[in-house]
Parts: C-alpha cells; structure tokens; sequence
C-alpha cells in the first residue's frame, strides 16, 4: 500500500486536488489520517497570530505583478496594498485579490475611487461569507436530516466540505484576527467540524455518523450559523453608507 | 456573551508559545518558502496563483509551500503536541 505523500498532505490540507486517489487512499488509512491530522493541528494553531510580513523585496514583485492584471481594483486598493503590505491587509483586501484571480470579482458602478474601493471590498466580503453560510448550512442540514441507519456514505457532502475548506480558513483567520468578535466560537467550531468531515472514511458506520451529529447538536453550529447569516444578511439589505465589516 | 467569548488563559498560553517558536522558525524560510506560505496560509492564494504571482512555475510554488509547512511543521509540532497532551 503506498501512503500518501507529505506534499499529497499539504495539498489535501489546503483544499487543492491531491494525487489520482488519494481520497481513496485517506479513507481506507489510518495512519495517513493521523498524520494529515497532526499536520492540521500545527497549521491551524498559527491562524490566530498576526499574518507574517513576506520580505520587502517580494512584496513589490508580487504587487508588480498583479497590478496590471488588476486595472482599476489596483487603482482602488493602492491605500491598502502598498509595495511591502501585502500581508499586513489581512483578509478583506487578499480576498478580493484572491477573487479576482478566481474571476469573481463583480465591478461596481458609478462610484468613485474611494467609494469604489469600499463598496467592492465591503460588498463582496458580505456576498462571499452569506454564499459560503449557505453552502456550510447546506451541508449541516443534510448530515441531520440523513437516514443513520447502517452504514451511512457521506462522500457528497465531504465533496463539498473540502469544497469550502479553503475559503473557510480565510474566514476563521479574520475573525481570529478581530479581538471583539462575538463569532470566533462558531468559526472555530464550524472549521473544525468541516475539517473532520472532509477528513473522515466517505462511508460512516452508524456510530461514527451520529458522533458527528451529536457534535453538530452539542456546539450549536446550525443554529449559529444562521443567526450569523441572518446578520450578514441584514447587513447586506442596509445602506452602504456606515457599513463597517 | 462576549465575555463567554473571550480566550481561555490556556488557549493564551499556546499561542504565546506558538507565536514565540513561529518568529525563528520563519526566518529559517527561504524568501520564496516564506513568501508562498504567507501567500498560501495567510492570504487563501491556490498554488497556481502564487506561481502567476511570483512569476515562478506552478511546481515551484508547490515545492516553496511543502518546504516552508515542512520546517514550520518541524519546529512548532513539539509545541501543538505538548498542548494536546
């Protein structure tokens, strides 16, 4: 049997496609589990500190880069990611850097420079974290409302966990980040549930799966992820002026 | 309820510890390493656009990001495993 790989583990850990299967692989190995485990618990316990400065001189070849690819979202984010702060923006700038490069970033109109620059960040943050609630809900409503008797396969709904892995972690860092933010609970608890579902065997037995329904009854996570969405929500319905993320 | 909210004097405590290993531990990072782990860890970037970013091949910006969770992996695991224990 061939493990999988450490880098096959990094890629896993971050979402991106891992080797021809290696979701297979995990499923069926303890041991590779174990490990992608312990690697989680080192990465995910730097998420809360402060985001490391990349070396100057990098800084600005990145940001020279991108700059062109950006045209006007370049021009907007000038203030916030100047040659040398690409890592100090935290996670609301990176995200739009990010979405663009995905091709998501919508272009808002009639606005001026600094009127651009907060509507765009600020809208898209909303439109971004309501769209990744909706999906997590999704997924939470599915595990509760599954028939747990017998062997339960639960392969779409990791699918799609791993799916939100990623963009889940930007999240959780931001609201690590914010010192008075009354969400970081259910952040953190929803991360790390997602994390375990994606990471669990695709077919549970019925004591592993109602394990992973006690736990989402128990935290809470269901219900607080609505009340957030429902806030995002009512954030996204008010006027633009006063809005702060 | 924020108060409820507010980190455990041992959740302090580890990331005091971890902090304070992660400072040495990046400066053993090469630029590249650190600069695609940021990129990867910090910004949400997928490899392929750390590659376009860096202006290096996609197999490049890999390698950069397994080196740095490699090392950073080395010097904080001691630390995360005590924690759990």
């Amino acid at each position: 049997m061939k493990h999988l790989t450490e880098e096959e583990l990094v890629l896993r850990y971050y979402g991106e496609a891992g080797g021809a299967g290696a979701e297979e692989h995990l499923d069926s190995c303890d041991g590779c589990r174990a490990n992608l485990v312990s690697m989680a618990r080192v990465l995910d316990a730097m998420d809360g500190l402060e985001v490391p400065e990349p070396l100057d001189g990098l800084s600005n070849r990145v940001w020279q880069r991108i700059a062109p690819e950006l045209g006007g979202i370049a021009r907007a984010l000038e203030g916030l990611v100047a040659p040398g702060r690409l890592a100090a923006v935290g996670a609301m700038a990176a995200l739009v850097i990010a979405a663009f490069l995905a091709g998501r970033v919508f272009t808002a109109p009639d606005a001026g420079v600094g009127g651009f620059r907060g509507r765009c960040a600020s809208g898209f943050m909303l439109v971004a974290v309501g769209e990744h609630l909706e999906q997590s809900q999704m997924i939470l409503i599915e595990l509760m409302n599954s028939n747990a008797k017998g062997t339960v396969d639960i392969s779409e709904e990791q699918q799609r966990a791993q799916d939100l892995i990623g963009e889940n972690r930007l999240y959780r860092q931001a609201a690590l980040r914010t010192g008075d933010n009354p969400y970081r609970t259910c952040w953190t608890n929803w991360s790390g549930l997602l994390l375990d579902v994606a990471h669990s065997p695709s077919k549970l037995n019925s004591a592993e799966f109602e394990q992973i329904r006690q736990r989402i009854e128990a935290d809470g996570i269901l219900f607080k992820i609505r009340v957030v969405g429902s806030n995002l929500r009512e954030r996204e319905a008010a006027p633009v002026k006063g809005r702060a993320l | 309820m924020a108060a409820a909210e507010d980190p455990a004097p041992d959740r302090l405590a580890f990331s005091g510890e971890v902090n304070r290993l992660l400072a040495p531990a990046l400066d053993r990072l090469s630029p590249m390493e650190r600069t695609a782990f940021v990129m990867r860890h910090y910004e949400g970037m997928c490899i392929e656009d750390i590659g376009r970013a860096l202006g290096v091949h996609a197999g490049a910006a890999k390698h950069s990001v397994f080196r740095a969770v490699q090392k950073l992996r080395q010097a904080l695991e001691p630390a995360v495993s005590s924690a759990k224990s």
